[in-house]
This record gives C-alpha cells, sequence and structure tokens, in this order.
C-alpha cells in the first residue's frame, strides 16, 4: 500500500495523521489524531475534484449508533476535499468472514443483520440509499455493527460513469436491476440479503470469473439455498427475489423476520475464547468482547466440515467404482475396490482438514508448503495403513507371530477363488509370499507400493480450497502415471487392477468432496472498464 | 579511535529506554516498550506509567518485570490472573491479567525464538495512547506474514525483523528498503522520529511523552 501522506504529516490544520488505514475506491482513508486528542478517520477523496459534495453533506449530520459518524468536510490548501469521521478500531466484515469461511452461528447473524438493518433503516428514513453495501464498508467494533461510506455512493455511481475503475468485488452485492439503472432502497435489502447469505455461509450466493458473469448470475440464477439454515431459506427468498416488487419493501420488515427467528435481544454471546476455564468471573464477562478464533474454534470448524466432506466421499466413491465395475466388468472386485477407494481418500482427507499449521487461515492452507516433506511423510504412514488394509482386502491375514497357523477360512465372499485359497492355506509365513513368482514377501509389495504413491504426490494439494480447479484432471493423470510406473511392486494382475483404479478413483474423489473457493482472478484495466 | 562508540550515559540510556509509537499503514498503531520494567495504571495527564490505560485502575497498578526466566507480572493493586487473585506471578503466552475489576489484557509470546511479548486488551478498554496493542520488546521485533510473529501482516511475504543494538535500533529486511528517506540494502539504523518503507510494508516511529 502507497499511501501520499506519512505518520506526522498535516494535510489539514489541527489534524495530525499516525498512519494509513487503506486505500478505498475513491480515495486514501487516514487515522489521525487532532491537536485536542481525538481520533480520527481522514478521508481524502481524490476521485473527482468537481464532485458535488451534497450527497456527503446530506449524510454529515445523521445520528446513529450503527452509523459511521461524519464529523466534517474541509478542503485543504491545494484543494483537496477531506471527510473527516469517526474513527472505527474495529475490523471490517470482510477480514471477519475471511476467518470464518463456513459462516458464523446464526444467532451472532441475526445479531449482526439486526445492527446493520438499523442502520439501513436510518439511511432509508432520511431518504439516503447506500447503494455500496459491502463487507468491506461494514465494521465491528466491540460487537457493535457500525455501517461506513454512505454518502459517497452517489459519487461512485458517477465515477463510474466517468469511467474510473472500481474494485470487482462490489458486484457481489449488486440487485439485478442496477442494470436498469435503477437505484432506489430496494438496492440495499438485496445486498442486506447477499450479506445475510454470507454471513451465514461464508460464502456470496454468486461467484464467478469475471464482473459480467457475476452480473448475469444476479440477473438470471436462482441462489442456492441449500446451504443455509433452512429457518432462514424463507426470508432470504424474499430479499433476494430478482424483481423489486415481490422484494421485502423496507428493511424493517426484513429485520423484522430475521428477529423473529433469531431473537436479537438476548444478550451478546461472545465467541468462545481459548479456555473458558481462564474467563474472569467479574463483570469483565458482560462487556462485549472482540470477536478472536481460538485454534479450538478452528478446529471443531475444521471437524464439522471435515465430517461432512467424509459423507460426501461415501458417496462419491460408491458411484465412482460402480460405474468402474459396469465400464471393466469387474464385479468381483467391486467391495474390495470400493473400501479401498474410501481408505485411500480418507487418509488423504483427514490430514488435509485437519492438519494445518496452527493459526493458518484455512481459506489459505497451500500457503504451507514449507512443511511438504512433513505432510509427505505423514501421508507416506497413512499409505502404509492403507496398504496393510488392502493387504486385508486381498483376503492375507496379519503375520502376527502368536496367531496360530489358521485353518484356511476365506476372509471375504469375494475372495473365494481357488489361488487365493492356496495362499491362505500355507503357514503364516507362507502366506505372505504372492502365488505368482515373485521375490518379494507380499507385505513388502503392498506396502511400498501405496507408501510411494502417498510419499510422491503432495496429496494435499488436491483438497485446498484455493485449487486452480474443482477436478483438476491433471492431477488425476498424475495419480495414474506414478501408479502405473510402481505397478510392477504389486505381484498379481487382479491386484494392480484394483490398485491402480482405487487410487485413480481416490484422487478423484479428494477433489470432487473439498469445497472449492473460486479465485477472483485480478483482470486487465481494459476488461474492468469494459463491464464498469 | 573517535568511532568507539561512546558509554552510554544515564540520561541517553533513559532516552533510548522510552517507549515509542510504531505506526503501521494499513496495519495499526503499537506502543513499544524497551524497558524490561514496565508498570501499568490509569492514564492520567500527570502519570508517568509505561503503559496507561484509560480504565478503572490505579495510578500504578501493577508492573511487569523481565528476567532472565521470563516476565514477571507484580500487582500494586488488586490483580487477577487467569481468574485467580495474585501478587505475584510468571507470565506464559496466552494468559489473562484482570486489572481492578474490569479492564483485562491477554499476555501473548508469539515468536517461540524471541522473548518479546505483546499486551492486548480484550475488555473493550483503551490505551492512552490511539494503539491496538503494547509490546514489550526484548531483543526484537517480528512484523511478518506468520502467525508466528509480534505483528501479524498477512499481506507480507517474509517478515520484518526491528532489533536492539548497542546504540538503539535497527532494521533487518531481505532487500531495498528507505529509511528516512535514504535507500539502505538488508539493514539499517532506526530511531523513534523516522519512517521506513519497504515495497511491502511501511511504518513511522514516533517519540512519544
Amino acid at each position: 500500500m502507497k499511501f501520499t501522506y506519512h505518520s506526522g504529516h498535516q494535510p489539514l490544520p489541527g489534524y495530525t495523521i499516525k498512519r494509513g488505514i487503506g486505500l478505498g475506491g475513491f480515495g486514501e482513508v487516514y487515522f489521525a489524531v487532532t491537536d485536542g486528542g481525538k481520533e480520527v478517520a481522514l478521508k481524502w477523496i481524490r476521485a473527482n475534484q468537481d464532485i458535488e459534495m451534497r450527497g456527503v453533506q446530506q449524510c454529515l449530520n445523521l445520528k446513529h449508533p450503527n452509523l459511521v459518524h461524519l464529523y466534517d468536510v474541509r478542503t485543504d490548501d491545494q484543494g483537496h476535499h477531506w471527510l473527516v469521521m469517526e474513527y472505527v478500531a474495529g475490523e471490517p466484515l470482510s477480514t471477519i468472514f475471511s476467518r470464518h469461511p463456513n459462516g458464523v452461528a446464526s444467532e451472532l447473524a441475526g445479531q449482526w443483520f439486526h445492527g446493520l438493518a438499523q442502520a439501513i433503516h436510518c439511511l432509508h428514513e432520511h431518504g439516503i440509499v447506500h447503494r455500496d453495501l459491502k463487507p468491506g464498508n461494514i465494521f465491528l467494533e466491540n460487537g457493535l455493527i457500525k455501517v461506513g461510506d454512505y454518502g459517497l455512493c452517489k459519487l461512485i455511481a458517477d465515477s463510474q460513469k466517468a469511467g474510473m475503475t472500481k474494485d470487482v468485488g462490489t458486484v457481489h452485492y449488486m440487485a439485478p436491476e442496477i442494470s436498469t439503472g435503477n437505484y432506489n432502497r430496494q438496492i440495499d435489502v438485496y445486498a442486506a440479503g447477499i450479506l445475510l447469505y454470507e454471513m451465514l455461509t461464508g460464502h456470496v450466493p454468486f461467484e464467478g470469473e469475471s464482473a459480467g458473469e457475476i452480473l448475469m448470475k444476479h440477473l438470471t440464477v436462482q441462489p442456492d439455498l441449500t446451504r443455509v439454515p433452512k429457518e432462514f431459506v424463507p426470508i432470504l427468498q424474499k430479499a433476494l427475489v430478482k424483481n423489486p416488487a415481490h422484494r421485502y419493501a423496507t428493511i424493517q420488515e426484513m429485520a423484522k423476520d430475521v428477529a423473529a427467528v433469531v431473537n436479537p435481544n438476548q444478550p451478546m454471546q461472545p465467541l468462545p475464547m481459548k479456555s473458558p476455564a481462564s474467563a474472569p468471573t467479574h463483570s469483565v464477562a458482560d462487556y462485549p468482547m472482540a470477536i478472536s478464533v481460538t485454534s479450538t474454534m478452528i478446529f471443531q470448524q475444521r471437524w464439522s466440515e471435515l465430517s461432512g466432506i467424509l459423507l460426501w466421499s461415501v458417496l462419491a466413491a460408491a458411484i465412482l467404482t460402480l460405474g468402474w465395475a459396469l465400464i471393466f466388468d469387474a464385479y468381483d472386485k467391486l467391495p474390495q475396490t470400493f473400501f479401498l477407494v474410501l481408505a485411500a481418500s480418507w487418509s488423504v482427507l483427514i490430514p488435509s482438514k485437519l492438519w494445518l499449521p496452527e493459526g493458518k487461515d484455512l481459506q489459505e492452507p497451500s500457503k504451507a508448503d514449507h512443511d511438504s516433506w512433513t505432510r509427505r511423510l505423514l501421508h507416506m504412514t497413512l499409505g502404509f495403513a492403507v496398504g496393510i488394509f488392502a493387504l486385508y482386502l486381498d483376503g492375507y491375514e496379519m503375520p502376527l507371530p502368536w496367531k496360530p497357523t489358521a485353518d484356511f477360512e476365506v476372509l471375504h465372499p469375494w475372495q473365494a477363488n481357488p489361488e487365493t485359497q492356496q495362499v491362505l492355506s500355507r503357514s503364516w509365513v507362507g502366506r505372505m509370499y504372492g502365488s505368482e513368482n515373485t521375490s518379494m514377501p507380499i507385505i513388502a509389495c503392498y506396502l511400498s507400493y501405496f507408501g510411494l504413491m502417498f510419499l510422491i504426490l503432495r496429496w494435499w494439494k488436491t483438497t485446498v480450497p484455493d485449487r486452480s480447479k474443482r477436478l483438476s484432471i491433471m492431477a488425476v493423470l498424475g495419480v495414474g502415471f506414478w501408479s502405473y510406473i510402481l505397478l510392477f511392486l504389486l505381484p498379481s494382475v487382479h491386484q494392480r487392477e484394483v490398485g491402480f483404479a482405487s487410487l485413480v478413483m481416490a484422487s478423484v474423489v479428494c477433489q470432487v468432496t473439498c469445497p472449492w473457493k473460486e479465485k477472483v482472478p485480478v483482470r486487465k484495466k481494459k476488461m474492468r472498464l469494459a463491464t464498469a | 579511535m573517535t568511532n568507539e562508540p561512546t558509554a552510554p550515559t544515564l540520561d541517553n540510556l533513559h532516552e533510548q529506554q522510552a517507549p515509542f509509537a510504531l505506526w503501521i499503514d494499513g496495519v495499526g498503531g503499537y506502543l513499544v516498550c524497551l524497558s524490561h520494567r514496565v508498570t501499568l495504571g490509569q492514564a492520567l495527564t500527570e502519570n508517568p506509567v509505561d503503559i496507561a490505560l484509560i480504565a478503572d485502575v490505579s495510578r500504578h497498578h501493577a508492573t511487569i518485570q523481565r528476567d532472565p526466566e521470563g516476565y514477571f507480572l507484580e500487582a500494586v493493586r488488586k490483580v487477577h490472573m487467569n481468574g485467580k487473585k495474585i501478587d505475584k506471578a510468571l507470565l506464559r503466552s496466552t494468559d489473562r491479567i484482570t486489572l481492578g475489576n474490569s479492564c483485562q489484557l491477554q499476555f501473548w509470546q508469539p515468536v517461540p525464538v524471541s522473548t518479546s511479548a505483546r499486551l492486548d486488551i480484550v475488555s473493550g478498554h483503551r490505551f492512552a495512547e490511539p494503539v491496538q496493542a503494547a509490546i514489550l520488546m526484548a531483543d526484537t521485533l517480528v512484523i511478518g506474514p506468520s502467525t508466528q510473529s509480534h505483528i501479524h501482516v498477512p499481506d507480507m511475504t517474509q517478515p520484518l525483523i526491528l532489533f536492539r543494538t548497542k546504540s538503539g535500533l535497527a532494521a533487518r529486511w531481505p532487500g531495498e528498503m528507505q529509511i528516512a528517506g535514504k535507500t539502505v540494502r538488508d539493514r539499517g539504523p532506526l530511531e523513534p522520529g523516522t519512517t521506513l518503507a519497504t515495497d511491502q510494508i511501511s511504518l513511522a516511529l514516533e517519540k512519544i511523552r
């Protein structure tokens, strides 16, 4: 971030800049302290020197606890316009959302929405449409929602017409009727609906490669409400309806329905802290605590995410193996392949989702490349376990010395072929050698095949949410390639077929079941202008 | 011979130990305490505590002392640590300190190889200076992309390290940086009142009080 002014500068007499806060679409924002000691945010409005400041002036004297207060509009010696605002020490919702990739609890979302709705209501009551509601404009300070950047929105719309570039992210909150130039208060209701959806799920309902694609989805695609807690579905349906005439007429109506679902009059429930036992017993508990995410919470969140993924993987594995068996006419190998696919994919999914470096953002696990080898070795150990499981599925018993040389027993119904019967009827040492010509003990074959397969490939890469594609054919081909190379390790044709097919299918299962977050590509300026 | 550093006088030693404010653009403000003994108390204009709090606490409420064994919290008035009343206790990372009835701070040592620590207010109170946290700087202060940094800046790709030298403070950054407008490579001396900018981060040190 490059700021024009630095700590100690006084662009406006009486205001000393301490640090830059951020760069917005229409100027730079600074944290400053007045000579009297008041902390303020200074926004240098650079978008257009000739803009009419009427929009801002209309908002200058609005008072509401959920609005970021505007104190003054000033002009410096060089003719620059500065907006003097309340300094909000909290974080924007965008930062909070990135820490909660699966959304927050309904009660908390309800409380946040309540604050948001009050702020929007206050604006609407004064005849102001916000027009640019987005997580980056909404702050959470000591549990209280603060909506900012109102009054400047007319300005943004104008600057867009003037060809100014603009953050692509905003289109995620744009109501469909904006395309027709209709900017009434219904667009704030729509944006509030999108924000509520994002609070509950961690995602916006419409994602896409380009601003144009997202706008098209706003116009035509119905939001997928299956991820939302079911009591919110009717509310979001009504808030996100395409035709503004069928939407909630006022934000108050929507807030009432949300309140009926979550009851925001309950006292603020702070998110659990690291160790509840350490919480003091005095009045501190009454303070709305700043939201902090502890490692236990991250773990719980991952655990809940993981359990969903594991369930889906069972279904995916079943469909894949069934399809495979149908195509290759391999019904006899169906159950063992299914279980092997499941074992292999679980041994990738479980560590990938649970074992991330402490405090790493869930969305950015790919940054954890530095411990590649630790991960590979962990996967290899799990690969050994999968190998032993495969051995068991193939009908071999474990070479446990204390086990008596068992009489012949058919371990699995699908193993009732003479070849394996012969193997099984040998002594426990002999049992570990294949029936075909091979000098390696079977256990070594299985362990080396599965162990190496898990060591060579970076399996966890296929599970990170920011991978380039949901299902990468290259990743599947990679598994196929290495598996093919290492197939010589497995002694019999039967085992090779199963070993090859199961790992390839496991790779597909992992990618299909792991959530994937589409990256918003950095687009060329030209393209942004074209769609803006 | 003239280049030899002069022995620190009592005056400039005191000057070196004075807390300063660290303003990082786009990140936040921090109160950096260099002394091995810092006092905590209420923010009053005539009150010379190191960490002044706008809270219902006494003028001098507690002291945190950095010893070779670690940080010791010494109560002057009512102090609870993790909910237990204490007179003197060794602080560990994530410990919660309650001064008086309501002002609660959390103590962190996020960098395993550094003894420097960080104090965050978790009860909604404020420091007298408009800063997010106080940093008790022992040897180094790590500003970086890892969560194991005293100041976590996710957008950076490598850490910027502030460290103590014989004569004061210096910064280490693998690459070019501008300190007080001059371009230096890899490391350069810092003093309160200067600005530092790299391609990834810009900050300023401000003398306070």
